[in-house]
């Protein structure tokens, strides 16, 4: 074996090393997210039926749609989106620093921790006690818990950072290490300023949306750039395309992000000046948008085919993609005259998903095809349940989120004095001649629609977002399968894609030789 | 009691916007920016970028094994 060997084969047994020692409580933590994924989801579906069918179950307290959206909305973060978001910061922590991760027993605890908030909460929010303030739903207790399992990992994520073997500090990193400290300085700020002692009128509004809009920009979406940052150079062999762009993309997230919260209450009761300087503060994240899409797309650039052969690629380049979608429509939500009339719409559920579902969910979903192999040590067991998991989120989220764009566009120039149901002209007139006379009653500003009749406008579009949420509930149930066979080692050991040992890479390159004389112009015949 | 809560409240946030400006001038200080090149590749270990399948679909390893080499000959050429 000469040196360039060897220091290959340094090179993959240091990152099996690290790989195993993620193994427990990464596991933990990404069972446990698939676990609230699949609770987020039932109780998302119960939401979606009872929007276009109210009566359904609706005689039991516990399942009515005030508790039942709260514990989807919670469920899903910090069930399914925090824990997997934990999971997945945990292993590039370790492989950043390329250390083998510490103290795992205390971040099982950890996870012990967060998952019996979690159960307290959602509990606690089905009997009735909800707080009633949007993302802070979960009663005192579950956030006591919250908080004191992530305090485990903010500190782990210091000793770990302090015992790092690697010199530079890789953009991933940064995000990584802004999250574990932006996330509880949120939580805390908000409990004590909400919950342990409330201030009181128009600061309340203020404060829960600057928690709410800093969780999504400050904790969720840096550890999905983080993921994409360091799997897509890792899946493509390749560099980012212009390192100089990723870090400036950091700086100004930091610098801008945080003024952005109020744009959540535009045109609410609420001095002026607050609304217009969260306007300007979601304009000026075009910049670190922009820089984010180029540099993918740039690095990607040349490589699209990949997206056939690669899970994690196809995953975290939908998610990425969206990513800028849904960045580059917030900061055109947030102008006051789109902001207005749709508002109180559908329109920003569709929104929502866009960010929390098309991005960040694909990107975990995607980073959990590249990580979890890794840590069990066992490739995927179907192709075809992994087909059947993208193509039934892929198809359902973007059927959830034409339906919610439409449907509420229509519902917003209906609550805007457009004079006429859009139903109601279509039934009269035909579909073109119908749209057409809606829009120009719009802009003659006609007057009021009965409510009833926007009410039932809506109804063909909520009905559409349940047949989405089928297909989704599909592609989670795929998945979730595909996580147990794997830890249950239904998956091939030792080969390739997942390369933990050196015989295995050695056929891989002896096979790959191979080919590619097979494939010389003289012997391919193509 | 009032005042305890605004001076933690003050005091974190002074602590978190102070430790987000001392982040900036550690890696300046410490030559973080110096190299972006270097900064780039720090992620790939020496073994890599490979031409080995680092993440495939169970049921399309053979063809990716051929879409690869077709690129290494593509680049060779
Ligand atoms: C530059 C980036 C972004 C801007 C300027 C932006 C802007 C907005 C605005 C103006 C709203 C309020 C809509 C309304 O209530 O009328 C909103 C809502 C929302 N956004 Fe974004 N957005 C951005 C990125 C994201 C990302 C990356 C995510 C997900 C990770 C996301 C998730 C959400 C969610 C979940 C809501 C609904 C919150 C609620 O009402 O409960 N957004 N966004
Ligand atoms: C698993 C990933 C999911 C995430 C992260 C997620 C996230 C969210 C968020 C943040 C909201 C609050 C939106 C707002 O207040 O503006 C929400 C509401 C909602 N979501 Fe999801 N969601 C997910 C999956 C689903 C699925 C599969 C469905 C199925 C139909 C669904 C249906 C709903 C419904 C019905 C609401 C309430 C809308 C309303 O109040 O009008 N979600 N979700």
């Amino acid at each position: 074996m000469n040196q360039l060997e060897q220091d290959q084969g340094g090179w993959t047994a240091r990152r099996a090393e690290i790989d195993r020692s993620c193994a427990t409580p990464c596991l933990v933590f990404y069972a446990s997210s698939i676990f609230w994924l699949l609770a987020g989801t039932f109780f998302a579906l119960l939401a979606s039926v009872k929007l276009h069918h109210p009566e359904f179950l609706a005689d039991w307290s516990w399942l009515t749609f005030g508790r039942v959206r709260p514990a989807h909305l919670n469920t899903v973060i910090y069930g399914w989106a925090s824990m997997a978001g934990i999971a997945t910061l945990l292993w590039l922590m370790c492989r950043l620093c390329r250390v083998p991760l510490m103290y795992p027993a205390m971040l099982v605890v950890a996870a012990g921790l967060w998952n019996l908030g979690l159960t307290v909460g959602t509990v606690g929010i089905l009997m009735g006690y909800s707080t009633g303030i949007e993302w802070l739903e979960f009663p005192m207790p579950a956030a006591f818990l919250l908080f004191s399992g992530f305090a485990i990992v903010t500190l782990w994520s210091v000793a770990t950072f302090a015992q790092r073997q690697a010199e530079h500090v890789y953009v991933s990193q940064w995000y990584l290490f802004a999250a574990v400290f932006w996330f509880p300085w949120l939580y805390v700020t908000v409990q004590l300023l909400l919950m342990l002692f409330p201030v009181k009128g128009i600061p309340q509004a203020c404060i829960n949306w600057w928690f709410a809009h800093n969780v999504l920009g400050l904790w969720f979406s840096p550890i999905g750039l983080a993921a994409i940052y360091y799997l897509l150079p890792k899946v493509i062999g390749r560099p980012i395309y212009s390192y100089y762009l990723s870090i400036l993309g950091f700086w100004t997230l930091a610098l801008f992000y945080n003024w952005a919260g109020a744009h959540h209450l535009v045109s609410g009761p609420v001095p002026a000046w607050i609304v217009t300087a969260s306007i300007v503060g979601s304009v000026m994240m075009i910049i670190p948008v922009v820089t984010v899409a180029l540099n993918h797309h740039m690095t990607l650039h040349g490589n699209f085919r990949l997206l056939k052969y690669s899970p994690t690629l196809r995953f975290i380049v939908f998610g990425a993609m969206s990513y800028t979608i849904v960045s580059l429509e917030g900061s055109m939500m947030s102008f006051r005259f789109l902001n207005e009339p749709f508002h109180f719409t559908h329109r920003t559920i569709g929104h929502a998903h866009l960010g929390m579902y098309s991005f960040f969910t694909m990107t975990m979903f995607g980073s959990m095809y590249y990580i979890v192999p890794r840590l069990t040590g066992r490739e995927w067991h179907s192709a075809r349940l992994i087909r059947i998991h993208f193509w039934g989120v892929a198809l359902g989220f973007a059927l959830m989120y034409l339906c919610l764009s439409i449907g509420g566009v229509i519902q917003g120039l209906e609550l805007n004095q457009a004079g006429e149901s859009l139903e109601k002209l279509i039934a009269q007139f035909g579909y073109l001649d119908g749209i057409s006379k809606f829009v120009e009653g719009f802009k003659a500003q006609n007057g009021a629609v009965p409510f009833l009749e926007i009410v039932h406008g809506t109804l063909l579009w909520l009905k559409l977002r349940t047949v989405s949420g089928v297909l989704l509930l599909a592609g989670h149930a795929a998945f979730a399968v595909l996580m147990v066979m794997n830890v249950h080692a239904w998956g091939r050991r030792h080969i390739g894609p997942t390369l933990f040992h050196d015989e295995d890479a050695a056929d891989y390159d002896r096979a790959l030789r191979q080919a590619r004389a097979d494939l010389t112009p003289a012997n391919s015949g193509d | 009691m009032i005042s305890v809560y605004y001076v933690l409240v003050f005091g974190i946030m002074l602590l978190f916007g102070a430790s987000i400006v001392w982040g900036l001038w550690w890696a300046l200080r410490g030559g973080q920016f110096s190299d972006f090149q270097k900064g780039a590749q720090s992620v790939l270990d020496d073994d890599e970028p490979t031409l080995r399948p680092c993440d495939v679909f169970p049921d399309l390893r053979e063809e990716y094994r051929k879409e690869l080499a077709r690129r290494a000959n593509e680049r060779k050429a």
